[in-house]
């Protein structure tokens, strides 16, 4: 009888050891090894749009940002450039100065922090003013792909990019550029 | 003077003058969604050969452009895929007439080529 009893204890203990070890050592490689992981979603399309009168180009997305790592990860800088795909000449890159980036309409900087288990949703604007190498960016037909590639620049150098894709044909061209056009569009479909 | 002769007149076409206004000020007539999405899957299935790929429909508003591989059409409507290498979700993009369309490059996805066009909503 006693044996029984004795038996049964030993089963519960080792369920209860093989149950807890694995979870104590998660626990405790989390504690020793604790690191953002960041996800960076294209949300709102890619918009341009040209002011002749100050003769600048204001270029518009959005971001969702979601941390589902287990420590706050810190944003230090944001990089963007446009780019024609698969031709690392040609190139624009844009620099921080002109960059504002908003969560809920508010500017927050480019330096800032996601939380563990937290996300953030962000539009960027990044004005530029229209120079030569961004005209010639765009008049590259009949090459027409283009793409906006960002990167957030996390506190251990590590890289978070997002492209966007998007096509800039003649008729976006003059849509843009020409007294005739809009003077502004959003390419749909560049956040899919 | 005809006016005052008729004073009851002038309420009626106050009255009838609303109702022509509130009528022609009436949003367009909405898309017919179920047609529209039947088309979209057969037109999915005939272009990449997979059926039953899901998609949501996104509708256009003027100064938006987007490219990609047309799925289907009506009379007054054009609907383009702007991922054609991407078989999962889908987001179709919808223009309605009037829109400016002009050939772009092909998308090459796996091997294979797809023409695309670039489309914006005027």
């Amino acid at each position: 009888m006693k044996s029984k009893w004795q038996n049964a204890a030993i089963i519960i203990g080792l369920v209860g050891g093989i149950i807890s070890i694995p979870k104590s050592t998660i626990e405790g490689w989390q504690t020793i090894f604790s690191r953002p992981k960041l996800d960076v979603e294209r949300s709102v399309p890619v918009s341009i749009a040209y002011d002749p009168k100050n003769n600048v180009l204001r270029c518009s997305f959005g971001m969702l940002l979601f941390n589902a790592g287990n420590k706050a990860e810190i944003i230090k800088a944001f990089h963007a450039q446009l780019r024609v795909p698969d031709d690392p000449k040609q190139c624009v890159l844009f620099s921080d100065s002109g960059t504002v980036i908003n969560e809920d309409k508010n500017a927050i900087g480019t330096v800032f922090t996601v939380r563990q288990n937290d996300s953030k949703s962000l539009t960027c604007e990044i004005t530029v003013d229209s120079s030569d190498p961004i005209r010639g960016l765009f008049k590259l037909q009949p090459k027409t792909a283009r793409e906006l590639v960002v990167e957030l620049v996390g506190e251990d150098q590590s890289y978070h990019p997002a492209a966007f894709h998007f096509e800039f044909g003649e008729d976006v061209l003059k849509e843009l550029f020409d007294p005739e056009g809009r003077g502004s569009i959003t390419f749909y479909g560049s956040e899919q | 003077m005809n006016t005052a002769k008729h004073p009851h007149f002038k309420p009626l076409f106050t009255a009838l003058f609303s109702v022509a206004v509130a009528a022609l000020a009436q949003p367009p007539a909405l898309p017919d969604v179920p047609r529209l999405r039947k088309l979209v899957g057969e037109g999915l299935t005939q272009v990449y050969g997979i059926p039953n790929t899901p998609f949501v429909l996104k509708y256009t508003k003027p100064g938006d452009a987007s490219s990609g591989v047309v799925v289907a059409t009506t009379n007054d409507t054009l609907l383009i895929d702007p991922t054609p290498c991407v078989t999962n979700q889908k987001g179709i993009i919808t223009f309605v007439k009037p829109y400016k369309e002009s050939k772009i490059s092909d998308a090459r996805c796996n091997g294979k080529s797809y023409p695309q066009i670039q489309v914006i909503q005027q």
